[in-house]
């Protein structure tokens, strides 16, 4: 099964994985991980040992912010994670609902996918 | 150690001298160069160099306008003792008070220093949440002091400043 670390500021993992399983209850393998109070070593260390064996996605709120930097950092050592930012519920609804079926490669593309179009916009 | 808030005007001191071992990070980015509309951002180091990966990440994710750049300290010192951050509002990021150290000693007029985030490690002591301080920390802040630096810690512009006092 594929492997998720969600890393935000703050709360906002455990708050996200929280909606998902109100949605689709308890979920398996997913790591929720806040860089609070760390530095950017302490971060990726910290990432780092969550990680198993296999592929992986390692989702971020924000692109830019240390959560971002800390990740894409790590995959120089660890290329089998794929880093995805923007972490919101569609993107996690995706991610939990098809990672039992699909490969991983597709995996990663479908949920970026399913995150954008989870954003509408509707305006006059 | 006193830690009194620090009550004269707090009005900002350009260029903006920022100790924080996340570099450039949402806090820097968003919290004060987009809020204060600071520019030009630069991340002083001599580790990070321009060339690596992590150097490469970081250009890429400075918002534009904010005209990040990575530079060493001795660029930086250089810069600011050449007139370059006259009249402009910049930002430098430091990953260490001996960086910021460096710098004063290669010349640049540096009155304020502010620690923005050194996070818990081995043999730090904490100071306040964000700002956790080794023995040699101390004895570097020591130093910019007694050059007449103003050290202080502050880690985004809501915050009052909280002057250091050794």
């Amino acid at each position: 099964m594929t492997h998720a670390v969600i890393l935000t500021h703050g709360s906002l993992g455990k708050i996200l994985l929280e909606a998902v399983e109100t949605m689709l209850g308890p979920q398996e393998s997913v790591d929720v991980l806040s860089n609070e109070g760390q530095s950017l070593d302490q971060i990726i260390g910290s990432v780092e040992a969550r990680l198993n064996d296999s592929p992986g996605i390692l989702f971020v709120d924000y692109c830019g912010g240390s959560p971002f930097v800390a990740c894409k950092s790590l995959r120089d050592r660890r290329p089998d994670q794929a880093l995805i930012s923007g972490v919101n519920l569609p993107m996690l609804l995706s991610f939990f609902t098809k990672r039992a079926r699909l490969p991983f490669r597709e995996l990663v593309a479908t949920v970026e996918n399913d995150a954008h179009r989870g954003i509408q916009c509707i305006s006059t | 150690m006193k830690l009194p808030f620090f009550r004269g005007k707090d009005k900002i001191v350009f260029p903006i001298v920022r100790v924080d071992d996340r570099l450039l990070h949402g806090q820097v980015i968003v919290g004060w160069g987009q809020t204060l509309g600071l520019h030009p951002v630069l991340l002083v180091s001599d580790r990070i160099g321009k060339d690596s990966e992590l150097a490469a990440t970081f250009r890429q994710l400075v918002p534009e306008e904010l005209r990040g750049d990575i530079v060493t300290v001795a660029e930086a010192a250089e810069l600011w003792t050449r007139g370059d951050f006259k009249d402009a509002r910049p930002l430098l990021v430091v990953e260490t008070p001996v960086d910021a150290l460096k710098m004063v000693r290669l010349g640049a007029p540096m009155k304020v220093l502010t620690i923005g985030g050194l996070h818990f490690r081995e043999g730090r002591d904490e100071i306040l949440p964000y700002v956790f301080l080794s023995d040699w920390d101390r004895t570097t802040l020591r130093e910019l002091a007694g050059l007449g630096v103003r050290i202080q810690c502050q880690d985004l512009p809501a915050s009052k400043p909280i002057l250091y006092e050794d």
